[in-house]
């Protein structure tokens, strides 16, 4: 007996079957269509400010920019989005990963299958992961399409003065998207963690959603500013480095190191915790 | 009881499942408490108790779904939890209701957990699927959503999941639940049928007729501990058989035979007498000579009803309460 | 329980690699590094060798921490460090300075004709046209003389020390301390300037108040690369749709300005670094409206941001409003006199009283 060699079901047909279902889930799909539609309002918005003579001065930052700037809408739609609504997403997608698939004994199903706790973390990481990916490039597809079609401009106008054609524009669409994503998982692995100890999915996107309020109140107190650079949040200001040309690459470096450390943390925890938790 | 379990365990070669001073404590409270437990191959054995006496909590951990307190489990050989990778391939199981993702159709539903099963070959995963429904009676639901299934089809439905690979161990965690007659005398079947191919089934139960039934084996499980365990023939066998004696002279008769130290006491046909500590011969003898009318003697046997009531009642309790007229059933 | 073993080791071992992680990258770069070993040098070599040397082609990342205790509009403020501009140059007198500021950003290029000003707020270009060298330059035309002109100057009235070495941007830097004498009566201890070893060009400088460890301004290089840049970073082409400003050279400025300093009757009393400037805003100034970014509250005037910023005072002087931060001190009199310096109050209130 002790010779039996682990028979595993084959990793990519789990993997199909997770993200089959994580797409089947109508809470996903309409969030993703949410998600989707947030750049094409907010090109509409700037189109009907233009449209009436607004011409953005005064505006804060890349919103000056933007009109006029279609290219620009992608990325300036996910600087908005990384803040609160692309968390909300990740968090989400993790609340159900676990403690949603928890509550409904699901999870239990695939344990007796049984996939291996581990790979079973993997399996849900991957799920959660995938769909994250797939709302920020969901996002800056429509918000490209939207930008061309509704504010026009070929290529890009940096933060810099500087004029990008199109092939560079959609290198810092590109950009933003990877960065963005990243930030993204950073925070659905912290949620991936708070969600392996609860069977209540609201109880995760309450306590996520908790770290990105607390992390940006801590980073608006001045006494605190020594905490700031150990704070989730403070990479998410980092998306506007993409529109500088040159692109200063520090502070995204910067801030993708501080989301695969946060990505270590969440793992490592949600791994331990998915061990020794009851199924 | 533990001459019982040495009785049970020697009728079988090895055991498919077997547990060891299991104890699991939740916060404080302790939920299963040194529960030896054996589960013989080939067996279908009943686990019978009242709600809250562990049986849900000792069967997850026979599946490596919970880690225990302290204790040993074993699964098909395996140490349990760590070697869930190599015995949970071979169990098929239906614990605490099924899980099923509502937003997908039923066949929908055991296409994801055939997807997870390593004994299937992707490409017989459809015929695998296909004939698991059919053999629950879903296929005429399959392609509708599991969120608007009846409690008796997400039963179904689960056991179809538990049977989706042929199995050699079998757990279903109250199969019935939510069945109706027609479905419960299904689930009988399928229990059969596993069976008859040498499949081992566990099935807990709080229905004592739906074990007496399908089960070789029973264990009775009561506040957390195994109270008796063994084959079914043995346990009734071994009950203590009761003597009933017809007369009109009931009072006359407890009396006497109080007085000889035998256990007696009244009941609607007569007067029921332990057997325990002595014979039937020696009760005629004293009811005789006391001077008691005998019209009608009869040997009986305890049912599983019988049996369980007094396992899982108190003792204390057991003596001074009223027999309920159920328990009272003939076995034969 | 074995398992449960293992769960706690990863969760410790993962949890404890990320947060160090974090730790690391909120740290400066070399921060715990030893400092450098360099050759010694005197304060006015070192001093001679900064204006000797020529700037090289770098490429830069410069960062200010503001801990003076009072906001200054447009920089940030609070204890951490903000990075405040990139700056490039091809070492012959082209270069580019991209000022972030708040998402948005101002770029300066100097292109080696012409001056661009591009502010992403509005989408506005101004142009200069530079004529001739700079008169600054000119009086620098003896680097030698300057430098020890210089070196005397400040000796007057400071020390001047290489304390050491540091590590700047990971670039080997000597520390020229410049530190008040003590007849000095000012509320500065010391101000660091830390020069880089190879290339002679200031990293960083520091200004370090009475009583803090802290410094309480600080502007330096966080990156620092020398090298050949990209000629394109040198050249700027106004993007459609962005406004054109033709700048004209500073002559009308100027004469604003000289016409302001005279109405604002400055005069410079002291020297070294006790200096005071002390002067006068017309009294109108002092209560006019003045508009409020932002949606919260309406205009304000400027004595309702004294009282705010400021603490009220009398003396010799009349009434007043005193602005104290940890690098220096502001006195406002409610009959318009100002008087700032890096000095505590008496001296500013002795330096209105010379008047």
């Amino acid at each position: 007996m002790t010779t039996m060699t682990v028979r595993r079901a084959p990793i990519t047909r789990v993997l199909r079957s997770e993200l089959r279902m994580v797409l089947r889930r109508p809470r996903t799909l309409v969030g993703l269509g949410l998600l989707g539609l947030v750049p094409v309002v907010m090109g509409i918005g700037i189109a009907i400010a233009a449209a009436s003579g607004e011409t953005g001065e005064g505006a804060e930052g890349m919103a000056a920019l933007v009109m006029g700037n279609g290219m620009l809408l992608p990325i300036f739609a996910l600087s908005i989005a990384v803040a609160m609504l692309l968390p909300l997403t990740g968090a989400m997608l993790a609340a159900d990963a676990l403690a949603g698939e928890s509550s409904h004994g699901t999870l239990r199903g695939m344990l007796m299958a049984p996939v291996s706790r581990g790979r079973l973390l993997a399996v849900k990481a991957f799920g959660v992961a995938s769909v994250t990916l797939l709302a920020v490039v969901l996002m800056a597809v429509t918000g490209m399409i939207a930008g061309v079609a509704l504010l026009g401009g070929d290529g890009m106008l940096t933060a810099s003065g500087t004029s990008l054609p199109f092939a560079d524009a959609l290198g810092r669409v590109l950009i933003t998207v990877v960065y963005v994503t990243l930030q993204v998982w950073a925070l659905s692995a912290l949620a991936l963690a708070v969600s392996a100890y609860t069977e209540h999915p609201l109880i995760v996107v309450v306590v996520t959603l908790g770290v990105v309020i607390v992390s940006g109140v801590l980073s608006a107190i001045p006494a605190l500013d020594w905490i700031d650079p150990v704070l989730i949040t403070t990479s998410w200001e980092a998306v506007g480095e993409v529109i500088s040309d040159p692109i200063s690459w520090s502070p995204l470096v910067e801030g993708a190191l501080r989301a695969a450390c946060y990505m270590l943390i969440g793992g490592s925890i949600a791994y331990s915790r998915m061990l020794t938790r009851d199924g | 009881m533990s001459g019982l379990t040495e009785q049970g365990a020697a009728a079988v070669t090895t055991a498919a499942a077997r547990t060891k001073g299991l104890r699991k404590v939740y916060r404080g409270t302790v939920a299963v408490d040194n529960v030896d437990l054996e589960v013989p191959t080939g067996a279908v054995l009943g686990m019978l108790g009242p709600n809250g006496s562990g049986k849900t909590t000792t069967i997850r951990m026979l599946l490596g779904l919970v880690t225990p307190t302290a204790g040993e489990v074993e699964l098909l050989g395996q140490r349990m939890p760590d070697g869930a990778a190599l015995a949970l391939p071979e169990v098929g199981a239906l614990v605490e209701g099924p899980g099923f993702y509502p937003f997908l159709s039923g066949r929908e539903n055991l296409l994801r957990f055939a997807a997870a099963e390593p004994l299937l070959a992707s490409a017989d995963i459809p015929n695998a699927v296909g004939t698991a429904l059919e053999r629950v009676g879903l296929t005429g639901a399959a392609g509708r959503r599991f969120r608007g299934y009846s409690l008796g089809m997400k039963q179904r439905l689960g056991l179809a999941a538990a049977l989706l690979v042929p199995r050699k161990f079998v757990v279903l965690d109250e199969p019935t639940n939510g069945l109706d007659p027609a479905g419960t005398r299904e689930i009988r079947t399928i229990i059969a049928d596993l069976h008859a191919a040498g499949t081992t089934v566990l099935v807990s139960s709080h229905l004592l007729t739906e074990v007496e039934a399908t089960c070789t084996h029973v264990a009775v499980l009561n506040q957390g501990t195994v109270v008796a365990q063994g084959e079914l023939s043995t346990l009734l066998e071994a009950g203590s058989a009761n003597l009933l004696v017809s007369t009109p002279e009931v009072t006359l008769a407890v009396d006497a035979l109080r007085e000889q130290r035998v256990p007696a006491r009244p009941v609607p046909e007569g007067v029921r007498v332990d057997l325990t500590a002595t014979t039937a011969p020696a009760v005629v003898e004293v009811l005789v000579r006391a001077g008691v009318p005998v019209h009608e003697v009869r040997r009986q046997r305890t049912g599983l009803e019988d049996l369980f009531a007094r396992l899982t009642e108190d003792t204390a309790t057991a003596e001074l309460a009223e027999l309920d007229p159920l328990v009272t059933e003939e076995a034969r | 329980m074995d398992r449960k073993r293992t769960a706690l080791t990863v969760a410790a071992a993962g949890t404890a690699a990320g947060v160090a992680g974090l730790v690391l990258i909120a740290s400066p770069a070399g921060a715990n590094e030893a400092p450098p070993v360099l050759p010694p040098v005197s304060a006015e070599a070192l001093v001679q060798s900064v204006i000797d040397a020529d700037t090289p082609a770098l490429a830069g990342a410069v960062e200010l921490r503001n801990n003076i205790g009072l906001p200054i509009p447009g920089l940030p403020a609070g204890s951490s460090d903000e990075e405040l501009a990139r700056v490039y140059t091809d070492g012959q007198g082209r270069g580019r300075i991209a000022l972030k500021q708040g998402g948005g950003e101002r770029t300066f290029v100097q292109d080696g004709t012409t001056t661009w000003l591009w502010n992403s707020a509005d989408k506005s270009v101004t142009k200069y046209t530079s004529e001739g060298k700079d008169d600054a330059e000119e009086k620098l035309a003896d680097p030698a003389t300057a430098a020890r002109d210089l070196v005397e100057l400040i000796k007057k009235d400071s020390t001047v020390t290489v304390d050491g070495t540091a590590r700047v941007a990971d670039r080997a830097a000597y520390q020229l301390v410049l530190t008040p004498k003590p007849t000095e009566r000012t509320l500065l201890r010391e101000v660091r300037i830390a020069i880089d070893a190879q290339t002679r060009v200031p990293l960083r400088l520091e200004v370090l108040a009475n009583g803090q460890s802290d410094p309480a301004l600080r502007i330096g290089f966080t990156e620092f690369s020398t090298g050949a840049q990209d000629p394109a970073l040198f050249t700027f082409t106004p993007p459609p749709g962005a406004k054109v400003i033709e700048g004209k050279k500073d002559d009308t400025n100027k004469e604003e300005h000289e016409e302001l300093f005279r109405s604002a009757d400055l005069k410079v009393v002291g020297e070294g670094w006790d200096v005071v400037a002390t002067g006068r805003v017309p009294a109108a100034l002092l209560s006019a409206q003045i508009p409020q970014s932002g949606e919260r509250g309406g205009p304000l005037d400027a004595t309702s941001i004294l009282k705010k910023l400021g603490k009220e005072v009398s003396g010799s002087f009349g009434t007043g409003y005193v602005i104290s931060t940890k690098v220096g001190t502001a006195l406002v009199t409610t009959d318009g006199r100002v008087a700032v310096g890096a000095v505590p109050q008496q001296v500013l209130v002795d330096a209105l009283g010379q008047k």
